[in-house]
């Protein structure tokens, strides 16, 4: 068996596009032992994929919004800098980073400043994703992109 | 594990453990513990050399010329004199390069010892082309506030890399490749530091005087940080800026073209729009620092770089290092599967081993070190992968058979 077999592809580039694509995922509840959730990103850019991870939670999330809107922060953080370094060597393009999320009413959570009994709960510091999407800075999408948290890749 | 142990594939199920590095694992340990080890080291590393280098590559090729644990030994082995030479070269560019003051002796500080360390560099056909030898101090002996106050010095960072190369094959850039020799020794040192006379190049006229040391040298504990500082100031100094979020990239603009450099200790990745502006800045460089030019980028920190000018592609792959991998633990008669873990698969801790024997079964089998080896892969080239180890590290502390 030789390697060049199995390997895919992801790590390729060709498209003269330089905008900054995100997808965030998140198994709800994924440890079966602590019921912690897992978040996951995977960055695209001019057509292959440069930046990803895959992280368990620091805690445990009640709904599966929650988990995604922590996931979604998580990628945010990591599209802001990367953001940040095509600015500074100018080939950074004038439109938001689009992120694209697969749970609707997380979608919804970032994108309206309310408050209700399911949310109130999580930490501010997720919150941050809001502040960036207020600044225009991250647009976030719908998409069902499976990614990193599930075995299975899409 | 279920990447690997498929039950279509019972040869893989239980590893043979020859050819395996079965040492164990770090445990968790005081730090009183290391500190007392260390001096009894130190103890040991009073009288010369008796030190080790590290282990070969199990992976290099086999030859009849076998690489010397220690000076004694390369002296009475058949290549004595290729090591002699290779010493002679070393001082030789120690002393040119005016790395140490030979001064007496000072009473109230800390003498740092030092070491030759011999190895043999081969062609990628496996022959021997050349023996260097490098002398190392040994950092770790060093006292923090003393020797050295910091030490922190900045990496590229892999995605900051693959981003470098995603621009180039976006805007179809030319993606070079530098490599600084013998890069630490440019290094200068801030902190006033006493080393040994190197071990068989003492000086005749005075024998009990130390070296001290004007520039950084290899094992020192702050050689990368004054290496990075140098480079730095150098950097800036010829009109490139670094950027505020990433500072191990750099960027120079002239009129109409620009120049990308990312540091990733010794090696650079360049690029640029234009190969004139390319080799003028190349040629800057070598003034100052002995460079090797790779010319454009095949091969970065083991991650194959392959380009498609006509389709305008460039990709990366570590089909070399997967092959490694699969070869170090006996697997590379596996059958490839595309989906690394099942989706169905839940793991927890239950399946841990719970009984002394249980546990006993399970040391044969190198789950630490596999792991390990494609963590490295996870974050160079393979995204997806990403989960599956994410999950079986969790149980890197007591893994059962199930994972």
């Amino acid at each position: 068996m030789h390697s060049e077999s199995i390997q895919p592809k992801l790590c390729g580039w060709a498209n003269p596009s330089t905008a900054l694509h995100g997808w965030t995922d998140a198994d709800w509840g994924g440890d079966v032992d602590d019921r912690k959730s897992t978040s996951g990103y995977v960055y695209t850019f001019a057509g292959g994929a440069i930046a990803w991870r895959s992280k368990k939670q620091a805690t445990v999330s009640l709904s599966s919004t929650e988990a995604e809107y922590v996931a979604a922060t998580l990628a945010a953080k990591e599209g802001i800098w990367l953001k940040a370094i095509l600015e500074e060597i100018n080939f950074a393009e004038e439109k938001p980073i689009e992120i694209y999320c697969d749970n609707q009413s997380c979608l919804k959570l970032a994108s309206n400043p309310r408050i209700s009994d399911n949310i109130r709960h999580i930490s501010f510091k997720h919150h941050f994703l809001r502040d960036m999407i207020e600044e225009k800075k991250i647009n976030i999408k719908f998409d069902v992109g499976r990614f990193l948290n599930k075995a299975n890749r899409k | 594990m279920n990447n690997f142990n498929s039950p279509k594939t019972p040869q893989t199920k239980h590893l043979p453990i020859s050819n395996i590095d079965t040492t164990p694992p770090r445990r968790l340990r005081k730090l009183s513990d290391i500190y007392r080890e260390l001096d009894e080291l130190e103890c040991h590393f009073s009288d010369l050399d008796t030190g080790h280098t590290s282990n070969l590559d199990e992976d290099s090729p086999h030859t009849d010329f076998e690489e010397p644990t220690n000076v004694e030994e390369a002296l009475q082995s058949q290549n004595a004199d290729h090591w002699i030479n290779a010493m002679k070269d070393e001082m030789h560019s120690l002393t040119k390069n005016k790395t140490w003051d030979l001064v007496k002796k000072p009473t109230d500080r800390k003498i740092i010892t030092c070491k030759w360390v011999l190895r043999i560099k081969y062609d990628p056909q496996g022959q021997p082309i050349r023996f260097k030898a490098r002398l190392v101090a040994r950092g770790f002996t060093q006292v923090p506030g003393i020797d050295f106050t910091d030490t922190f010095s900045p990496t590229l960072r892999i995605t900051s890399f693959r981003l470098l190369v995603a621009i180039a094959a976006a805007q179809k850039l030319e993606l070079h490749h530098l490599d600084v020799q013998t890069a630490f020794l440019h290094g200068d040192l801030e902190e006033e530091v006493y080393m040994a006379q190197p071990p068989y190049f003492q000086n005749t006229q005075f024998p009990t005087h130390v070296c001290k040391l004007r520039k950084s040298i290899y094992g020192l504990r702050q050689s990368p940080r004054a290496w990075y500082y140098r480079l730095h100031t150098f950097l800036i100094k010829c009109g490139y800026s670094r950027l505020k979020s990433e500072p191990n990239i750099y960027l120079r603009k002239s009129a109409s073209n620009f120049i990308i450099l990312g540091v990733y200790v010794d090696d650079f990745p360049l690029l640029s729009n234009s190969l004139s502006y390319l080799s003028f800045c190349k040629q800057e460089l070598k003034t100052v620092f002995p460079i090797t030019d790779l010319g454009p980028m095949t091969y970065f920190l083991g991650i194959e770089v392959k380009r498609n000018t006509s389709l305008g592609q460039i990709s990366l792959s570590q089909s070399r290092y997967i092959d490694n991998i699969l070869k170090r633990f006996n697997m590379e008669h596996c059958k490839p599967i595309s989906t690394p873990l099942l989706t169905a698969l839940k793991l927890s801790i239950e399946d841990s081993p719970k009984s002394l024997i249980e546990e006993t079964e399970m040391e044969n089998i190198p789950y630490r070190q596999v792991i390990g080896s494609i963590r490295y892969l996870v974050s160079s080239t393979r995204p997806d992968l990403c989960f599956s180890t994410g999950l079986l590290s969790r149980f890197m502390t007591n893994p059962g058979p199930k994972h």
